[in-house]
């Protein structure tokens, strides 16, 4: 069997100031090829303003069960301090969404305090990522990237004007028989 | 634990489970689940992957030879939709634990399924607006219902392709709309395509529900909410009195509106043709295998060769 590439995970922010959303991966060689095949996948419209991607192997996932049958012992961590990313499940409906950042010495020791800062009620899965491991768009390529689905239209169901054809067309014929 | 106490907790779990469908919670990747729903998921998720992916073949192939401009961008863009939704569903197929390379092997060697209606052939230009209008306008009957169901990444998936493809089914139907009120050469062609595509349009919906042993359970467990038979007179209810109204007539002398139950009745479908065209023997099938195979065979290169830079970029870095 041969090679798909590795998995990335997926943000997309739709306007800036709004908290980037996982909305699922693409496969990649590497992180900017993965960003690139992200702004096909998820941006042949318009409303995104940023797109971050990592590799699904530097995401530590905790669940609310997992939670609660861990192991406080590894969450001290060894090494030197980093800034990880905080992405939260807030409810089952919703989809992973950035809610910040903390600094920790290991994913164990970041999930920890991610756990004490973010869980809001109802949040039932929380990812970090250590933050030097995200590939992110970067403002200039936005031009490029995101503003040339403004201009297609037709890439919208509004745009043809099937209802009111048929509206006509109806009105021509009961005339008709009038 | 003994085999009994197991046996119990398991059946705790299926309990938990399926009140927690009941009060119309999504189940997320990281939730228990009976092994059967995963399976029904994974199989129904790849087969929906595989038809996005194989359905770009039948139009792609007329992007080339679209009448203008805007109609060539316009197909080109649906064209690439589908290649966005296959890549949306293997996403969601993949979080329940099945992998991109499983899947596309399944494919390629045959084992997996994908959509009949793209073993059919698109012969002239009136194909690609009837194509919209009735396969398009099928498909989000079907993924209307599917963005409502349980499990939550195929939901999402769903969500977001029902909104792109209504862009897909409008466009269909303006180009027949446009044809049938044109030339009477227009009207010739867009009336045969028509009559090749209805019927296989109608079989999209899948076996009669007596013929979906599947189907009961699939309901329980909130993966679907209404019945193939449900959703193909559904089509047919929406579908007909539009027709008319266009002047196209329906390949089917015994359609007729039935009073008492509001619903326009058909005639039986040719299940022989159903089965034929499942077991590989329709007008295309060998066709379209044989040109999936060649683009992947076709891209291998540039998979290894990305993968080699990677490889060399990632080693240099370290």
């Amino acid at each position: 069997m041969d090679t798909q590439w590795p998995r990335f995970f997926v943000f997309k922010q739709d306007q800036q100031g709004e908290p980037f959303l996982n909305c699922g991966t693409v496969h990649a060689a590497d992180g900017e090829l993965a960003l690139l095949n992200a702004r096909d996948v998820f941006v042949r419209r318009p409303d995104c303003a940023g797109l971050w991607v990592v590799l699904a192997e530097h995401i530590t996932s905790q669940s609310l069960d997992e939670r609660a049958k861990r192991e406080p012992a590894a969450e001290v961590g060894e090494g030197s301090e980093e800034a990880f990313v905080v992405f939260a499940k807030r409810d089952h409906r919703r989809q992973h969404e950035l809610v910040g950042e903390v600094i920790a010495k290991s994913a164990e020791a970041a999930l920890s305090a991610a756990w004490g800062q973010f869980a809001a009620t109802g949040t039932t899965v929380i990812w970090v990522v250590p933050k030097r491991r995200i590939f992110a768009s970067e403002d200039a390529d936005g031009e490029a990237w995101f503003a040339p689905a403004k201009d297609k239209a037709y890439r919208h169901s509004a745009f043809y004007r099937t209802n009111s054809l048929m509206r006509e067309i109806k009105a021509n014929q009961a005339e008709d028989d009038g | 634990m003994t085999g009994e106490d197991l046996g119990h907790a398991t059946a705790e779990r299926l309990k938990a489970f399926e009140e927690r469908i009941l009060r119309g919670e999504k189940i997320e990747p990281n939730d228990w689940m009976p092994e059967g729903y995963r399976k029904q998921l994974v199989r129904m998720i790849s087969q929906h992957a595989h038809s996005e992916i194989v359905g770009m073949l039948p139009e792609g192939t007329w992007i080339t030879r679209a009448p203008n401009l805007r109609r060539k961008m316009v197909l080109l863009a649906k064209v690439q939709d589908e290649a966005g939704h296959g890549e949306y569903l293997y996403h969601a197929a993949e979080t329940l634990g099945v992998t991109r390379e499983q899947m596309i092997d399944d494919l390629l060697a045959g084992r997996a399924k994908y959509s009949n209606i793209f073993n059919y052939p698109t012969l002239t230009w009136a194909d690609i607006g009837v194509i919209g209008y009735f396969v398009d306008g099928a498909a989000i009957l079907n993924q209307t219902m599917l963005s409502r169901c349980s499990y939550g990444p195929y939901s999402r998936a769903n969500v977001r392709i029902s909104a792109e493809e209504s862009f897909h089914q409008k466009q269909g139907k303006e180009m027949v709309i446009r044809m049938a009120t044109g030339t009477p050469e227009q009207r010739k062609l867009v009336q045969d395509a028509v009559d090749r595509w209805w019927w296989p349009t109608l079989m999209m919906f899948g076996p009669r529900d007596e013929e979906s042993p599947n189907t009961p359970q699939l309901v329980r467990w909130g993966i679907k909410t209404r019945t193939n038979d449900e959703l193909r007179q559904t089509f047919v209810n929406n579908v007909v009195p539009e027709l008319h109204l266009l002047g196209l007539k329906v390949p089917d002398p015994d359609l007729h509106f039935d009073e008492d139950s509001g619903n326009w009745q058909f005639s039986e479908i040719d299940w022989d043709e159903f089965w034929r065209v499942i077991k590989g023997d329709g007008p295309c099938n060998r066709e379209r295998m044989a040109a999936r195979k060649e683009a992947h065979e076709d891209g291998r290169w540039v998979r290894e060769a990305y993968a080699a830079y990677a490889e060399k970029a990632s080693a240099e870095a370290a």
